[in-house]
């Protein structure tokens, strides 16, 4: 069992892609690691001590609610990073057909899962949680044996956390085949998702602007507020229950939270091993239904390439958080921060500042827009990468190689270009930004984007014998240029020149830096992509 | 010169899907038979390669390699690992650049006629080679759009070649990634042959197929020659070979080092083996 323990903590920390680099690999998580539960703990500290001076309905102290709230939301994303490793634990396929070849007993292998599991999160706990708990116990002068209790939190926040990650971790796989086989549902789900988590980032936003209005935290920390967060935290079942036990030292609801826990702990225990059971056994191989034969269609040459890189874009379930479902939120999203970044320029001091460059805002509005497009439009310059081994097939197809690569190229950038110029539209249309401002700023994005997509081009074709991409110049465009020709349009504004001289300005700049791709432009890609090879 | 024929008798001309041989029935048994090999026909050059070199950096990998391999035969091309059969496949397919020499296929120069070239040839790579987010029907109808076959001659091809591999009619509606290995070998196996090329190249093709594709394939190896075209496969497998083609080629530093007519000297099929490690010193 112990065997089977250090297996899948190998699997954990196994990085073979870096080979002798991997130690970097792994000192960059650390620091990312150490910064998120720096910048927690900050956050938590900064605000702790703001709500510290009121008092919620029913006596309850703010501060311990805010403690609750802030737990119970960690405690969702634990439950959730569960939820992912007991999925990679007892469904792995590779894993369960090793596992089934070896002289191994059932039991020995689930045991070893679940401490497995056990380790993982109290490890996670004490990571995420522990910091926020002595920050807590220092802001409100706890005794030392506070802080010794407080260590045992992870481990009894463990069997409900987990018990409630088992009982998911099945349907949620189902529910992720099933929507492997539905692409357009899968889009559908993660685009709702996106919005969510948009809306989500609006609420933020309007909290952050409210803020910087009114010039302090404190007009977010009304009574109503207080005592709506206080409130919440009777429905914060079973985090409210452990933050008693371990701040308030009340053990009424111990040995109630205990069997709850456990009892949630044991069914989620029963429900995975049945389905490691079911998946291994039976369902390992499942049948096909017979589906009626498909209706033979034969494309046009260049019809057949556009449906191949649509397939490739839409169907890869990979891109939808990293460029197509990002397309779909992208006009919401752009919307949200251009109208919130317009108001905090427009308010305050910084309205003074503003005032002195007239054009400053509508030409910021036009750079974040550039911006945001080009960074969704940088999960989509994979050209050559997505084709992997397939180059082979691209060579060896009898279509030219600048028609493939140029349909290639222009299907993201069609894709990209609707979803900016339906951003800029919705700018416009609530007023936002003028009319000019919106459509100059489709022009300047157009043609920015054009740049981007040679750039991104000219490094994909430059890929050779498995060595990574140099992507330096395309994301330098991505974020310098937009600013590069932003500041040169906003200090000629501010000299007092014709605002079409300005506009012309901008587009200058950018085509200017776009040249040196066109020139030449389909030799060079033909004879770079003839130098392109799959390695055998 | 032959031109890439659709007229010609092809598989898509099947009548009878449900008669697997039909259209590969050859006039005489499946055996290598003396009436149409290369030695006895008209000698066509389908695939001619002439001092083809071809280097890795500094490293030499093809010195001036030269090979013929004529219409209606089954050639095999022995090497071992790393030695330059998939190099010298890959610069006659177009997936490689070489410095040096002239590759022509069906009469067309691979250079210099690149698309003619590319429409006269099949070819199955050692790893399955296609788009794995499509369903193999999506990526069937996608190399019948490329190579621009009519509805008709594309279903049935399919349909015929689907039950020559025992390619499960369900299955096309799966997405490619989540076929086996052997699924994935034979939906390439169906696209490189829909189009009925007059060449048909095929490297390492019986890795990844069970017992039963290994035998279909070999039949249909077979039978392709037999038919009047042009079948070259590189393999490991020298029983295969000994057993299978009319021609093989043992490639070793750089260039052919053996070329056996396994027609005209029956023998060699059982020496193939001996000559092979002989080659390469023993070793």
């Amino acid at each position: 069992m112990l065997t089977l323990l250090a297996k899948d903590f190998k699997l954990l920390f196994a990085n073979g892609k870096m080979g002798k680099w991997s130690w970097v690999s792994y000192l960059i998580n650390f620091l990312l690691v150490a910064i998120f539960v720096a910048v927690e703990t900050f956050l938590f500290s900064a605000i702790l001590s703001k709500i510290e001076m009121f008092k919620g309905s029913g006596g309850a102290k703010a501060s311990d609610a805010f403690l609750t709230i802030f737990l119970a939301v960690i405690s969702v994303l634990s439950i959730f990073m569960c939820v992912g490793r007991a999925k990679k634990l007892f469904f792995e396929k590779k894993d369960v057909e090793l596992l089934t070849t070896l002289p191994v007993d059932n039991s020995q292998i689930i045991f070893s899962k679940i401490i497995f599991l056990f380790l993982f999160q109290v490890v996670i706990g004490l990571v995420l949680i522990y910091p926020v708990i002595v920050a807590y116990g220092l802001l409100t002068a706890k005794l030392p044996f506070f802080y010794f209790t407080a260590i045992f939190y992870p481990v009894l926040a463990f069997p409900f956390e987990c018990g409630v990650a088992l009982i998911l971790v099945y349907p949620i796989k189902l529910i992720g085949d099933y929507l492997q086989k539905h692409t357009i549902l899968q889009l559908i789900l993660s685009v709702v998702g996106l919005f969510a988590l948009c809306y989500l980032y609006s609420v933020i936003l309007n909290a952050f602007v409210s803020i910087i209005a009114s010039g302090n935290f404190d007009s977010l920390l009304t009574t109503s507020n207080i005592n709506a967060m206080t409130a919440l935290c009777d429905f914060l079942v079973p985090i409210n229950v452990l933050v008693e036990i371990f701040v308030l030292r009340n053990t009424r609801g111990l040995m109630l939270y205990i069997g709850v826990a456990f009892g949630v702990f044991i069914i989620g225990l029963v429900i995975s091993i049945a389905a490691f059971n079911y998946f291994r056994r039976i369902r390992f191989n499942p049948t096909r239904p017979e589906k009626a034969d498909k209706t033979a269609k034969i494309y046009s040459v260049k019809m057949a390439l556009i449906k191949k890189e649509c397939d490739l874009l839409f169907k890869d379930s990979g891109n939808i958080f990293s460029f197509t479902g990002l397309l779909v939120v992208q006009p919401f999203l752009v919307y949200l921060i251009v109208s919130s970044l317009n108001t905090i320029f427009s308010t305050g001091v910084l309205a003074y500042y503003i005032s002195l460059f007239p054009r400053f805002l509508p030409l910021l509005d036009i750079l974040l827009v550039s911006l945001i497009s080009l960074s969704v439009s940088n999960g989509a310059n994979g050209y050559i990468t997505a084709e992997g081994k397939n180059i082979r097939l691209m060579k060896s197809i009898p279509v030219g190689i600048f028609t493939q690569i140029f349909i290639k190229v222009a299907i993201p950038f069609v894709f990209s270009a609707i979803s900016f110029i339906i951003s800029y539209i919705v700018l416009g249309a609530t007023a936002v930004v003028e009319w000019d401002v919106m459509l100059f700023g489709i022009l300047i994005t157009l043609v920015t984007h054009a740049v981007f997509a040679l750039a991104s081009l000219f490094e994909e074709l430059k890929i050779r014998h498995g060595k990574p991409k140099n992507s330096f110049v395309s994301s330098t465009i991505s974020y310098l240029l937009p600013l590069i020709y932003t500041v040169a349009m906003v200090v000629v504004s501010y000299l007092g020149v014709n605002i079409y001289a300005v506009y012309a300005l901008g587009i200058g700049i950018t085509l200017l830096c776009g040249l040196p791709y066109v020139i030449n432009f389909k030799k060079r890609v033909i004879r770079n992509f003839e130098e392109l090879e799959v390695v055998n | 010169m032959e031109q890439n024929n659709r007229t010609a008798p092809s598989l898509t001309k099947a009548t009878a899907p449900s008669t697997p041989t039909k259209s590969f029935a050859p006039q005489q048994p499946t055996a290598n038979k003396p009436a149409q090999t290369a030695s006895n026909i008209d000698r066509e050059v389908l695939i001619s390669i002439k001092n083809l070199h071809k280097a890795y950096g500094k490293k030499q990998v093809l010195k001036g390699l030269n090979l013929e391999v004529y219409k209606g035969e089954l050639f095999g091309f022995l090497g071992r690992n790393g030695i330059g059969k998939s190099t010298t496949i890959d610069c006659v397919i177009g997936s490689k650049k070489f410095e040096q020499g002239e590759i022509k296929v069906n009469g067309y120069n691979v250079l210099k006629e690149a698309m003619a070239a590319k429409q006269s040839f099949g070819y199955v790579a050692s790893e399955p080679t296609c788009y794995e987010v499509m369903t193999g029907y999506d990526y069937l109808e996608f190399v019948a759009s490329v190579y621009q076959l009519s509805e008709k001659e594309f279903v049935s091809g399919r349909n015929y070649l689907a039950e020559r591999l025992a390619f499960k009619r369900e299955d096309f509606s799966v997405p490619v990634a989540n076929y086996s290995h052997g699924m994935k070998q034979k939906i390439c196996l169906i696209a490189s042959l829909l189009h009925n090329p007059p060449v048909w190249i095929l490297d390492e093709p019986t890795v990844g197929l069970d017992i039963m594709a290994v035998e279909e394939l070999k039949k249909m190896m077979r039978e392709y020659a037999n038919h009047g075209k042009t079948v070259m496969i590189t393999s490991h497998n020298i029983e295969l070979v000994a057993k299978l083609c009319d021609r093989v080629a043992i490639i070793n530093d750089g260039v052919v080092a053996e070329l056996l007519d396994l027609n005209k000297n029956p023998n060699l099929r059982l020496r193939l083996t001996k000559i092979f490690l002989d080659t390469y010193g023993g070793k």
